[in-house]
């Protein structure tokens, strides 16, 4: 059993006192972010990516990673306490949660809650650790043709399937390749929209482009609607679940853990896509469905398990295949790339210790999850009660710092403002920035792969369908034309739906 | 003719509406309770629950007094008590207050003393 030896040997790299201590870190952080509502793990992940420079790459994802399943806990509380919810992915949440709160059930929900996200984690892991390798043996036989064809594959499915308009998503990804051109061409050398600048000669820096969109668009975008101030909490006792509640959600939780797995590793797919199926999915399977929206522990539990698993399992195409799943493993493809790492294929080969040592943290990260929701509950909460006057700035200072550290370069600094304003309007105007930094990511890869398969080939395309791997691939994208539209309209009615009922916005929140 | 009275859900602020009603009770003027929050923060400390403003006008209707609450949207607590003795019939506001150092008022500003400077009725400062 080959990989269950190597699985062990990921406990080797994990259990390092540094690599605790990052996971530590990461898993805390990620919940602290999670509570704060307009604050997501993309942008925070973004903003931290200087730091992991001086790190190790097992340790440097060890703590990204951390900080983006983490991020799915601490969005519950405030989801459940407040009716606010911190996360997209756990908007669905509050609208049993919070009738729960209200009845005087808010421990046992913010119990079920954490019993339900380890679950999900946990069992996503176990198909992680099982699927990962077998994945992976099939991408060892990728030349560039198939290399060409996964990334096409990608930027297609991650603009057709996230949330919002396909159209503005595509048009989104259509702007990261342009992107992702500037700069000195990969073959012949040649500067292209450079517009004579020194500067731009080397191309846009990822981190620039990621910290921009994400870190200080978001920023942006917070101080834009000023928050919803609520009084205080509703107080509860003791976050746990007792015995009943364990039983009658265990059916949600099940349910959640599978679905979850399932739509985590599809492009597009992700956490908040997640927990709104699972909510669908529990109320049609309920047997009394009127009390969803009034209470219903199932409307807690699914959810919950759904995105914890969802968050896990996208971490699949892209330490397999190199495909990020979702803008938040765009940036993820890029803090690995900047350890000199190219997730792919052949990353199970190459580096095992990178790839086994972050799917162990999962396990040790789950579990420090559970240990630590319950707790610190209310040291979370009152976070919210620190100014966003004092937040922002604060934010935003640290992101310019981890900016000047990239290159020393003051344009860096200016052009991080920049891309925070196209963040903001593009936040704004419903254009998602997943996409874009996905797509100028893969861009890259994408343009480098193809001229080298044309030039294998002389020219002729026949290369693309010449392996049954590109046979397959191409299959694949076809279906992904053909099938993206259905999908994202029956996420996007439910997605409507939940709206409807919360009064919610559903572009303030980004996966 | 109305007294307003700038409700924050602590001490000080209980013991300004404990002397607002008193004084509205003798004066046989209306009792109107003002809270509202600068919405800087999610969770607001000095944002009263609906259920508390509600106990506050049953209170004052216990005592024979007309009450009513009034929450201003987006502006903050003082900004709001500021407007209000504007636009108002009012004859005076009553806010609860406490110490600051010098260097406390420097740093973290003192609403009470900005409401006694810029509205343009009588203000009654009552200690907790």
């Amino acid at each position: 059993m080959d990989i269950l030896n190597d699985a062990l040997g990921g406990f080797d790299v994990v259990l390092q006192p540094a690599n605790l201590l990052f996971c530590l870190l990461g898993v805390t952080l990620g919940m602290l972010i999670g509570v704060l509502p307009g604050l997501g793990p993309a942008a925070t992940i973004a903003i931290l990516l200087p730091i992991t420079y001086t790190m190790e790459p097992a340790s440097a994802i060890i703590l990204l990673a951390g900080i983006f399943y983490g991020a799915q806990y601490g969005g519950t509380i405030t989801s459940v306490l407040l009716r606010l919810p911190g996360e997209a992915s756990s908007v669905v949440t509050a609208l049993d949660g919070y009738q729960m709160a209200r009845q005087g059930r808010a421990g046992a929900a913010l119990g079920i809650a954490a019993v339900g996200s380890f679950v999900g984690g946990t069992i996503a892991i176990v198909g992680l650790t099982f699927l990962a390798p077998l994945v992976a043996s099939f991408a060892l036989d990728f030349g560039p043709a198939e290399y060409t064809l996964l990334a096409l594959l990608g930027i297609l499915l991650v603009s057709s399937l996230g949330n919002g308009s396909a159209r503005k998503a595509a048009v989104a990804a259509t702007i990261g390749l342009l992107l992702a051109t500037v700069g000195r061409d990969p073959v012949t050398g040649v500067s292209r929209f450079t517009f004579g600048s020194d500067n731009l000669a080397d191309g846009i820096d990822f981190v620039i482009i990621a910290m921009g969109l994400f870190g200080v668009g978001e920023i942006l975008y917070n101080m834009a609607t000023p928050p919803s101030a609520t009084s205080g909490t509703p107080q509860f006792r003791r976050a746990l679940p007792t015995g009943a509640d364990l039983k009658q959600s265990s059916g949600a939780i099940a349910r959640g853990s599978v679905s979850g797995f399932v739509l985590g590793v599809l492009p597009g797919g992700g956490a908040t896509i997640a927990s709104l199926v699972a909510y669908a999915t529990e109320k049609k399977l309920a047997k009394r469905p009127e009390r969803f929206g009034r209470g219903a522990i199932e409307g807690v539990a699914g959810p919950e398990t759904a995105n914890n698993s969802a968050a896990t399992s996208s971490f699949i195409p892209l330490l397999t295949l190199g495909i990020p799943a979702n803008g938040t493993m765009a940036i993820m493809f890029g803090a690995l790339m900047l350890q000199g790492i190219t997730p792919g294929p052949g990353l199970i080969n190459e580096h095992p210790d990178v790839f086994w040592g972050v799917i162990d943290s999962m396990y040790i990260g789950n579990v420090f999850l559970l240990l630590l929701s319950i707790p610190l509950i209310g040291i979370f909460v009152r976070l919210l009660r620190v100014k966003a006057t004092i937040l922002n700035p604060l934010t935003v200072l640290i992101t310019m710092i981890g900016v000047y550290t990239v290159r020393n370069s003051v344009f860096d600094m200016f052009l991080v403002i920049a891309f925070g304003v196209v963040g903001y309007l593009m936040k704004k105007t419903g254009f998602p920035p997943g996409p874009l930094v996905l797509a100028f990511v893969l861009g890259g890869l994408l343009e480098t792969s193809f001229r080298q398969s044309i030039r294998l080939s002389e020219g002729s395309l026949a290369i693309f369908v010449a392996s049954p791997i590109a046979v397959t691939l191409v299959v694949a994208i076809v279906v992904a034309i053909a099938a993206a539209p259905v999908m994202a309209w029956l996420l996007r009615r439910q997605q409507a739906r939940t709206d409807a009922t919360l009064h919610t916005h559903a572009q303030a929140y980004q996966d | 003719m109305s007294i307003i009275i700038g409700y924050v859900p602590n001490e000080r602020g209980e013991a300004a509406y404990a002397k607002a009603l008193s004084l509205a009770a003798g004066l046989g003027q209306e009792l109107v309770i003002m809270n509202s929050s600068g919405r800087h923060s999610h969770i607001d400390p000095r944002l009263a629950a609906e259920s508390d403003l509600e106990a506050l006008v049953a209170r004052a209707r216990e005592a024979g007094v007309a009450a009513r609450t009034e929450r201003s949207a987006g502006a903050d607590g003082p900004e709001a008590l500021i407007e209000a003795s504007h636009a108002e019939d009012a004859d005076m506001l009553v806010i609860g207050i406490r110490k600051r150092s010098q260097v406390g008022k420097l740093l973290l500003g003192s609403d009470a003393q900005r409401i006694l400077l810029e509205a343009t009725c009588p203000v009654l400062a009552v200690k907790a």
